[in-house]
């Protein structure tokens, strides 16, 4: 093989991995399990659902909202804004096309970090346009007595006590420190040789050989 | 000097070998860490025929009757596992990941799950108290081999256990990727192409996932490459009593593993008959033919299952045609082809984005083309020195062939009984032939290509895609859904 071929492989394979990587980069947040993802009553969204709550953390970069079986083929667009206490200035906007919402799916809110989020309230601002011959999405409200909690109103009706499912999401201020706290979550209910700095090993140890793998066959 | 050793080293395919078999370990222990407990294919039901099989001959304490499906079956509690994988599973919130897809575990801030001290305190007896235990079966040869793992660690708690089982899996994945190199070489690729597709098996997702699991079909997939292997060697160097041992020690353990072994009768068949061929034009000594013949039958009178039960048949012949044309026309759709082909591949069909939906079209893409390279190299009598000679290529194929008839046979059976596809074609069915359906995927497209240097550089290219696909599930489909 001629050596630009070998140098032709040897970026495909790097940027496939740099596509990996990115993608668990951009999902690598830690959602506050105290907001219960439960199926709780089931709302057509109509107009817009809006839902105050104060983050418990700094860095917040997803929110995590769980739905309904909803048939929205062929899809639609979702329009999430997050605002700051009062309203005013719009912190972060997503917009997300879906093609399909089934039973239990959720879909991720993710948006470049706020930092300085923790005990900070936000205000999210959710609005669903279907395409053309699609149907509204359904959206899950539940009992919700948190102190984070401050308020929800669905298609411009106050709801008292209850949140929508959806769970805000953090990272850190670095990547070493959501990787720690990755190899934490994956160490929990595995034997002491599966754990912590074991795992580390396995998991680095898998990735730098395989890298190092390919560069071999490519170029030998 | 020492550069120049360096470079002999890392040149070496022995070292090359090596660095594929140390990544697969450690990624099937990899995978096998980030599945949490229970999650793989009829996993607990698997763990719990182990556990039963560690249990005291003398079953002293009293019984619970509670025959199996007389409730409904929504969280781990309601199977009659032990008591001990009963408060394992609720601990570890099995019945929070299993039921619902979008949520995980409560974690805690630590490196040791929120209930994680109450499972290493092994309050629980690791004893079915159930007089119906919801078990896989009793007798197995891969229960009586992890059966000494789930021994010699009993003083430890179920997480040491359990994982050091999955670990155990992925050890025996590790030998049926050491067949498949050996495969690849005495089909008659030369080293490097050996290496790549070894390597490509050993990325396959499917594969190392399947690894990771506790199930007897980790021990009965090697076996199928141990066949593969035998039947190759006797291909290449004749049939003798070292390629025939092979074959029938393959197919006697695969007997002892799983009803699916008995496929291997029609390649063996298939061998000996060919064999009986050549001896009709080339006078070959017939002796130890007829000695594998003979162990053959033997293996078939010993064998724990029932021959004649396994074939489809209803009533009379016309009733069993209907029964045929009802199956087939029920099966043999694209949707269903789709979904054995999605699982086979490592589909885990969480979620529906571009990649999820349309991955297998690029495979069949690529398989339609191989297909016609096989079908070009059977057919022309010019013979292409780098890829295997077509006797290799046929046994490849008729292995495809017997285990596809075998498995539809056995779904014709349950859907004769049940009157639906009850059994269905999951792809993880069709993993025994993992190597035989990859070597004869890159046979084709070299026949198609013509070139060895086209070869190569295609082989690396699926490594490079196989690769990266395996890396696209684990950190962009299972870590997610288990732990963000």
């Amino acid at each position: 093989m001629s050596n630009r071929n070998k140098l032709i492989l040897i970026i495909f394979f790097f940027l496939l991995l740099l596509v990996i990587f990115f993608r668990l980069n951009k999902a690598l947040s830690f959602p506050d399990q105290a907001w219960k993802l439960e199926k709780g009553e089931k709302i057509k969204m109509s107009s817009e659902v809006i839902q105050k709550f104060e983050a418990d953390r700094d860095g917040l970069t997803r929110v995590k909202i769980l739905f309904g079986s909803s048939d929205v083929k062929p899809g639609g667009i979702f329009n999430f804004k997050l605002y700051d206490e009062n309203c005013q200035d719009i912190l972060r906007e997503v917009e997300l096309e879906i093609t399909s919402l089934d039973s239990g799916n959720t879909v991720d809110f993710i948006f470049p970090k706020v930092k300085d989020s923790k005990n900070k309230t936000f205000y999210l601002r959710l609005k669903y346009v279907q395409k053309e011959g699609g149907k509204k999405a359904n959206i899950f409200v539940i009992e919700n007595l948190m102190p984070q909690n401050k308020f929800l109103s669905v298609n411009n009706e106050e709801f008292h006590g209850k949140s929508l499912a959806m769970r805000p999401a953090y990272r850190s201020s670095n990547l070493l420190k959501d990787f720690s706290e990755l190899n934490q979550r994956m160490s929990q209910y595995k034997p002491w040789f599966l754990k912590h700095y074991f795992l580390h090993l396995i998991m680095f140890g898998f990735i730098i050989l395989s890298i190092f793998l390919v560069l071999l066959l490519v170029l030998l | 000097m020492f550069k120049a050793q360096t470079l002999n080293l890392i040149k070496n395919p022995r070292f090359i070998l090596v660095i594929i078999l140390t990544i697969f370990f450690l990624k099937g222990i990899f995978i096998s860490t980030i599945f949490p407990i229970f999650t793989g294919q009829d996993e607990a039901r698997h763990y719990s025929s182990l556990q039963y099989r560690t249990e005291p001959k003398d079953k002293s304490w009293e019984k619970i009757d509670r025959p199996l499906g007389s409730i409904k079956k929504e969280n781990i509690a309601d199977y009659n596992f032990s008591e001990e994988m009963i408060h394992a599973g609720q601990a570890a919130d099995f019945d929070v990941f299993r039921h619902q897809f979008y949520n995980t575990v409560n974690f805690s801030n630590g490196y040791d799950g929120v209930n994680e001290a109450e499972i290493n305190h092994q309050s629980r007896k690791p004893y079915n108290y159930y007089e119906q235990p919801d078990i896989v079966s009793k007798d197995n040869l891969y229960y009586s081999m992890a059966v000494y793992i789930e021994k010699a660690l009993g003083k430890s708690d179920i997480l040491v256990r359990f994982f050091a089982n999955r670990i155990f899996s992925t050890f025996l994945g590790l030998i049926g990727i050491f067949l498949a190199y050996l495969i690849f070489k005495n089909i008659g690729l030369k080293e490097k192409e050996s290496l790549i597709l070894t390597a490509i098996v050993a990325f396959q997702p499917k594969y190392a996932m399947y690894f990771g699991n506790i199930n007897y079909d980790v021990l009965l997939i090697p076996l199928f490459f141990l066949f593969t292997l035998g039947a190759i060697l006797s291909l290449k160097d004749g049939f003798n009593w070292k390629n025939g041992l092979i074959m029938l020690f393959a197919i006697g353990a695969g007997f002892l593993t799983k009803a699916t072994a008995l496929i291997l009768l029609l390649p063996f068949l298939g061998i000996i008959s060919y064999f009986f061929y050549k001896n009709y034009k080339k006078k070959i000594d017939l002796k130890i033919i007829s000695l594998a013949t003979l162990g053959l039958l033997v293996l078939i009178l010993i064998n724990p299952h029932n021959l004649t039960s396994i074939l489809p048949f209803k009533n009379n012949l016309a009733q069993t045609m209907q029964s045929l044309s009802d199956y087939l026309s029920k099966s043999l759709t694209l949707g269903r082809f789709a979904l054995s082909s999605r699982t086979y591949w490592g589909s885990l069909g969480w979620f529906s984005n571009i990649i999820d939906q349309n991955f297998t079209d690029m495979i069949w893409f690529i398989e339609f083309f191989s297909a016609i390279g096989v079908i070009l190299l059977l057919f022309t009598k010019k013979k292409i020195s780098f890829l295997p000679e077509k006797k290799y290529v046929i046994f490849l194929l008729g292995m495809v062939f017997a285990l596809q008839f075998g498995i539809r046979m056995a779904d014709w059976k349950i859907f004769m009984e049940y009157g639906n596809l009850e059994l269905g074609t999951p792809g993880r069915y069709f993993l025994p032939n993992l190597v035989s359906h990859l070597a004869l995927v890159f046979i084709g497209l070299g026949a198609l290509l013509r070139k060895e240097n086209y070869f190569k550089n295609t082989l690396l290219v699926g490594l490079i895609l196989m690769l990266s696909f395996s890396m696209y599930l684990i950190f962009n489909m299972i870590v997610p859904r288990y732990y963000l």
